[in-house]
């Protein structure tokens, strides 16, 4: 049975998802289990190993799928149980090595303001975007990222060329610069050999035999497989090669190329030609008959190696560097005997393939399914192909595969020999010797006990400064029985010595050069200072390429990557479009600068028909985006309705009301389009008292009706007598006194120093308010007393703002509405400028987008019930007070206020901190006017950038109250509750779309 | 005249790291493939008969940075080190640097400074009161007294070979305290112009080889080829009247080498001069 486990926006690097699947497939009672990314290609490998699932089907990329084969349901929890471990020591180990993590580029480049280097490891088919941002930051890149597909290679590499930065890579999976082994790569002794190769282990042999032979190696630039290609026309390879010839501390440039176009070989040839240092060049598949001028011509990657450590220590070259190999054996293998090579390394894997192939004369190499030749029986393999690494680690990670192929191989009477190489270095397993040894000695075992003969011939690739021990690993592998050589070449040679075939290399002369002279191309500054200094790297993806670089003294800095937008192709290509727009950062600076300079003062309390006309006749606002009629509303919303018809009298009773509503005679218009906002249902009517803010920035008002108190209030669907009762007191009583009271003040009451006390004393404005409130009644109450005002009104008011701790919450969304609208002049940019609900759909505008809705399906509160009450009578999310979180106060400032944390069921101060942590990431800035103690006196985070939002699909948390779903009932509890991820997405296309994308 | 190796391109390692200075060692590059060292050390201190100096801020900044065992390779005009975090290069052809003639003075007709404050009698005084014997590195035995007898009044080249072959290697230290004894004897020797100097010159760097460090051996090489550190030569113009300091000077400053390199040089220098003595060579 196939068991799904989901995670929702948990990102893990594919390294880490396949050692854990390995530990998972070793517990009791899993009988297979596959732990992936939601991608698209990691879909198709769920699907081709019968792991498929309709909830594999519906993950995103960001989400983590874990699937297993079990008999025992149970077993899933201890997989989960399991995973969470696995996932928890990687934390640990991310909390001790002391490396800074950054969430974006941003963050990445303060931490390191003077790095040089990104190094990528993160999945291609999302890696063009931010490899190109690498570059527009200046950075040289090394991916080790593969599968970037070949026009993004090529555009990267000429955008790279044109900026004088080195793109190196892409499937650049060895590197050295400046002593520093980068990604997967061995440690040498740093000498006065440069290198430039086009291949991961082809590096990898010549520059550990290099090591061994005395010498040392300064830089080893990857340049990626592919930059040979005639498409590419070796932009990497060329500029790196002009590098290493102006780089006063080399002295020998080596250049290592599998088989490349014919055209760009020669391209590269004349280059070589023409630099000032000796150049040794291997373009491997090539058997060359001699040294041409400055270029001497290797055969296989020791010969690369010995030649460069002659010239380096300034020996002559000689004539030829093939020692024949001494057979260990008496004798010679029978005819039918062939040789098989199961190698780790492309590289060394297609060495094997060439010398085995000239010295039987068995045609050309292959590329088919993982194998490099498979003929006459004799057959080498690259173990690293694709093919066999999907959902796998790599072979030089994990001796899996290769053990269960060395079986295959050592079975099969035919086989008499078996190549192997053990690759050592950063990256590779702690011990492959030790891994492969019983294999090798159980499969010679067997051969031998069945009458066979059967040898295995291994080379190590390594040396005595890399973090597996060498001298072991050779010793081991002696050990089980194999036969150890020096090299991969010598160990190709001494297999076909026990076929009896002799590898005879010719005698190399130098041939003088007659072809083109020219200048070797200028080198630009930034590709100087990478080579004369220490780099600096931004390190997105695998952690454990940050060990090497800080080891031997280099800075990196981790950037802790996943796919933006969910992995959305479309959404991270809009976002990268957008990005490129520098305008837009200073369009949206100014809509927050308005934000910033708003001065919201309260200046009147008066029936809404005076100030909002549109209210003339039977005509309701209500909250939330357009368009929304009687029939779609929920409960709490038709609730208002009827409770407002009641209190303006269109109604005498609940029935008549309905009717009237049903038939559509009463008309409807969003709080918001007339300067308003409403809570919960939103629903005003012409004699309701609303309070007047005035932003004295520009004079821009806004309007809300008085809040009512808790529990059975119109606002969340009641329409008792009593409360209607209470909407005519606030009309007759309380909005009169009030108004008289605030046009009393010079000047009206200044708002924002209310909420800055406020800020301090625990309120968050959405759901606590009472610091507000009793700030809010300090400032009123004596004017209110001193009013020539009937005795028993003026009481009633000053009781009623005494016991209605929520009160400011209206004031709070008078003035939010009120910054808002002032900002929202400013008709460019892509800042949120309105966030609000009607219990159906969640509806946002944009700075730049003016009055513009966008859309999408509310979702429902999570939170804390009154007792009785339960998620199942909870209305979806409704009301404007969203409005709050738009300009930065609310869910987005819950540090300020942590008691709010528990009341709303959202944890303690540590969940607090955690949510205005992550608000801070989708907005722009903070606002100085609101600072919060508790946050380190950062001020609220203040302007929400949809870019930042559909990037990190961090949406906006809003506090809210949830109300009882049927009319009537009132509140039932208070919570919180996510902005939908597709209104932002709309808006970013629409934005898009508007600047030209 | 620069030796012929910093023309020429070789490759080797540092072969030893010390507080002021470090050792670069060429392997085969010598006469009869011998290896070759090279000292670098701080200018402001005595320049060495096979090295060379560098300010002493770049210096310090050099050793910081390398380690025994790291590349180091000599280009016409270079010598680069290739550290694990970064390169160092001293450039003696753009780098501002000077040569200093450092061959051993011929004096041939001169006659050693033999009065009471000249070499030989400070010396003289400094044996009498046993401040030689205490602070050398090798005991006054029954061995030794014969073969300093012999380095003293020996007639022929065969005595003087077999003085050499006791004293040399023998005692501790990065330059053994008999090599060091014979190097004093051998070059005050070689600059009053003596031929068993030039015979037991050659004979030690042979006889070198194999038996002592290899810093000493590369001493032993410099004075046959007729090389001296500053700081001898200094001694040994004095030793002749022509000191360009005063004697009591040259003689302090050879004390203060090492351990007991300085006093174990200056009684092999005494003993030369006990020779030159002997065979009328010294001024009264």
């Amino acid at each position: 049975m196939i068991y799904t486990v989901v995670r929702k926006n948990s990102y893990q690097d594919s390294i880490n998802l396949m050692l854990l699947t390995n530990r998972i497939n070793t517990l009791e009672g899993v009988a297979r289990s596959q732990i992936m990314m939601g991608t698209d290609a990691n879909k198709d490998i769920f699907k081709n190993s019968g792991l498929y699932s309709d909830e594999v089907e519906k993950a995103a990329p960001s989400d983590m799928v874990i699937v297993v084969e079990a008999d025992d349901e149970k077993i899933v929890d201890k997989v989960l149980e399991e995973t969470k471990v696995f996932l928890n020591d990687l934390s640990v180990k991310k909390k001790g090595n002391d490396i800074k993590t950054a969430k974006n580029w941003d963050e990445a480049v303060d931490m390191l303001p003077d790095a040089n280097v990104a190094l990528f490891s993160i999945p291609g088919e999302y890696a063009a975007p931010d490899l190109e941002e690498a570059l527009d930051r200046g950075l040289h890149v090394f991916s080790f990222t593969d599968n970037v597909s070949l026009e993004d290679e090529i555009r990267l590499k000429k955008k790279a060329h044109e900026k004088g930065l080195l793109f190196m890579g892409p499937d650049c999976g060895t590197g050295i610069i400046s002593s520093i082994p980068v990604a997967f790569t061995n440690v040498v002794k740093p000498g006065n050999i440069g290198i430039v190769g086009a291949s991961g282990t082809g590096i990898q042999e010549v520059t550990t035999i290099i090591d061994r032979l005395g010498g040392g190696v300064i830089h080893a630039i990857g340049t990626g497989g592919r930059d040979l290609n005639e498409k590419v026309g070796a932009i990497t390879v060329k500029d790196a090669i002009a590098a290493l010839d102006k780089h006063d501390p080399t002295d020998i440039i080596v250049v290592i190329s599998k088989p490349p176009a014919k055209e760009v070989r020669d391209e590269v040839v004349q280059l070589l030609q023409n630099v000032s240092k000796p150049v040794v060049a291997i373009f491997l598949g090539e058997k060359p008959d001699h040294h041409e001028g400055n270029v001497y011509l290797a055969h296989t990657l020791e010969e690369t190696a010995q030649i460069a450590v002659d010239l380096a220590n300034g020996r002559e070259v000689k004539k030829n560097y093939c020692t024949p190999a001494v057979s260990p054996i008496d004798h010679v293998l029978s005819s039918e005997k062939t040789v098989k090579g199961l190698y780790s390394g492309g590289t060394l894997a297609a060495e094997a393939g060439m010398m085995i192939s000239e010295a039987l004369d068995l045609g050309g190499l292959i590329k088919e399914e993982g194998y490099i030749l498979k003929t006459n029986g004799y057959e080498v393999i690259d173990l690293g192909d694709d093919i066999y690494t999907q959902g796998k680690p790599h072979p030089m990670i994990d001796p899996e595969v290769r053990i269960r192929k060395i079986r295959e191989y050592a079975a099969d009477k035919d086989t008499g020999v078996i190549l192997l190489d053990c690759v050592l270095g950063y990256g590779c397993h702690p011990d492959m010797a030790g891994c492969l040894a019983p294999v090798i000695r159980e499969s010679m075992d067997k051969a031998k006990a069945e009458g066979r003969e059967l040898y295995f011939v291994a080379s190590v690739c390594g040396t005595d400064k890399d973090p597996q021990d060498y001298r072991q690993s050779v010793e081991t592998l002696k050990a089980s029985g194999a036969f150890v050589e020096e090299s991969n070449a010598k160990a190709i040679r001494l297999a076909l010595k026990l076929k009896g075939l002799d590898c005879v290399e010719e005698d190399k002369a130098v041939v003088p050069y007659t072809g083109p002279k020219f200048e070797v191309p200028e080198v630009s500054e930034q590709i100087l200072d990478l080579l004369n200094t220490k780099p600096r790297i931004i390190n997105i993806g695998v952690e454990s390429f940050n060990e090497s670089i800080v080891k031997y003294n280099g800075k990196s800095v981790q950037f802790s990557w996943k796919p933006a937008a969910g992995g959305n192709k479309e959404m991270i290509r809009i976002i990268h479009e957008l990005n490129k727009i520098k305008e837009i950062d200073e369009y949206n600076d100014q809509v927050v600068q308005r934000l910033k300079d708003a001065q919201p003062f309260l200046i009147d309390v008066v029936p809404a028909v005076s100030v909002i006309p549109e209210l003339n006749g039977k005509v309701l606002l209500h909250a939330g985006p357009p368009t929304i009629t009687y029939p779609e509303m929920t409960g709490p919303m038709q609730g208002s309705c009827i409770g407002a018809m009641l209190f303006e009298g269109w109604a005498k009773d609940e029935d008549e009301a309905k009717a009237m509503l049903e038939a559509g005679e009463i008309q409807f218009i969003p709080c918001h389009h007339v300067h308003a906002v409403g809570p919960m249902g939103g629903i005003t009517s012409a004699n309701m008292p609303v309070m007047v803010v005035e932003n004295r920035l520009d004079g821009t008002r806004a309007y809300c009706i008085m809040n009512e108190g808790i529990g059975k209030v119109l606002r969340f669907g009641a329409y008792s007598k009593e409360v209607v009762d209470r909407l005519t007191w606030m009309k007759d009583v309380l909005g009169p006194v009030l108004g008289a009271a605030v046009r009393k003040m010079d000047g009206g009451l200044n708002l924002n120093v209310i909420i800055a006390k406020a800020i301090t004393m625990g309120d968050e404005f959405h759901q606590r308010n009472i610091a507000a409130s009793l700030c809010f009644l300090k400032e009123v109450a004596p004017v209110i007393v001193s009013m020539d005002w009937d005795q028993k009104e003026k009481e009633e008011v000053i009781s009623f703002l005494a016991k209605t701790d929520q009160f400011f919450l209206n004031v709070m969304m008078a003035t939010g509405k009120s910054m808002a609208d002032c900002a929202r002049k400013i008709e460019k940019g892509c800042i949120v400028t309105a966030m609000t609900r009607n219990g159906r759909n969640f509806g946002i505008r944009i700075s730049g987008l003016g009055d513009q809705w966008f859309t999408a399906p509310v979702n429902t509160p999570n939170g804390l019930y009154f007792t009785g009450f339960s998620e199942k009578d909870a209305n979806p999310d409704i009301g404007d007070s969203a409005i709050t979180e738009t300009v930065g106060v609310g869910g987005m400032a819950m540090v300020a206020a942590p008691g709010v944390t528990r009341f709303v069921g959202a944890g303690g101060f540590e969940d607090a901190l955690r949510v205005s942590n992550e608000m801070e990431e989708i907005c722009i800035s903070h606002n100085p006017n609101f600072t919060i103690p508790t946050w380190d006196f950062k001020g609220t985070p203040l302007g929400i950038d949809i870019r930042k939002v559909v990037a990190t699909g961090i949406t906006p948390l809003i506090n809210t109250g949830i109300a009882h779903r049927q009319a009537g009932v009132g509140q039932v509890g208070a919570g919180t509750v996510r902005a939908p991820l597709g209104c932002f997405e709309k808006a970013l296309e629409a934005y898009a779309k508007h600047m030209g994308i | 005249m620069l030796p012929p190796i910093f023309s020429q391109k070789a490759s080797g390692q540092v072969a030893g790291k010390f507080k002021n200075s470090f050792y670069i060692k060429l392997p085969g590059k010598g006469r009869g493939g011998r290896d070759i060292l090279i000292h670098a050390g701080p200018s402001s201190r005595p320049l060495c008969a096979f090295g060379l100096s560098a300010d002493d801020g770049e210096l310090k900044e050099i050793l910081d940075g390398i380690r025994p065992e790291d590349l180091a390779y000599v280009r016409p005009g270079r010598l680069t080190i290739y550290g694990q975090e970064e390169q160092f290069s001293l450039d003696w052809e753009k780098g501002g640097f000077s040569i200093k003639d450092l061959s051993i003075p011929v004096f041939l007709k001169a006659e050693a400074a033999g009065s009471a404050g000249g070499i030989l009698g400070l010396l003289e005084k400094r044996y009498e009161r046993g401040r030689l014997q205490e602070k050398m590195g090798i005991p006054w035995d029954e061995g030794f007294f014969h073969y300093a007898g012999i380095l003293r009044d020996g007639e022929d080249a065969e005595a003087l070979c077999k003085a050499a072959d006791f004293f040399c290697g023998r005692g501790l230290g990065l330059t053994p305290s008999g090599d060091d004894l014979l190097l004093g004897y051998i070059c005050v020797l070689k600059a009053a112009g003596q031929p068993e100097g030039e015979v037991l010159a050659s004979y030690l760097a042979e006889l070198a080889a194999g038996k002592t460090t290899e810093v000493s051996l590369a001493y032993c090489q410099a004075a046959e080829a007729g090389f001296v550190n500053e700081d001898f030569k200094e001694f040994l113009f004095c030793a002749f009247d022509r000191g360009r300091i005063e004697a009591g000077e040259a003689v302090r400053q050879l004390e203060s080498l090492g351990h007991t390199s300085g006093h174990d040089t200056l009684f092999g220098a005494f003993l030369a001069l006990k020779r030159l003595e002997r065979v009328e060579r010294i001024k009264k």
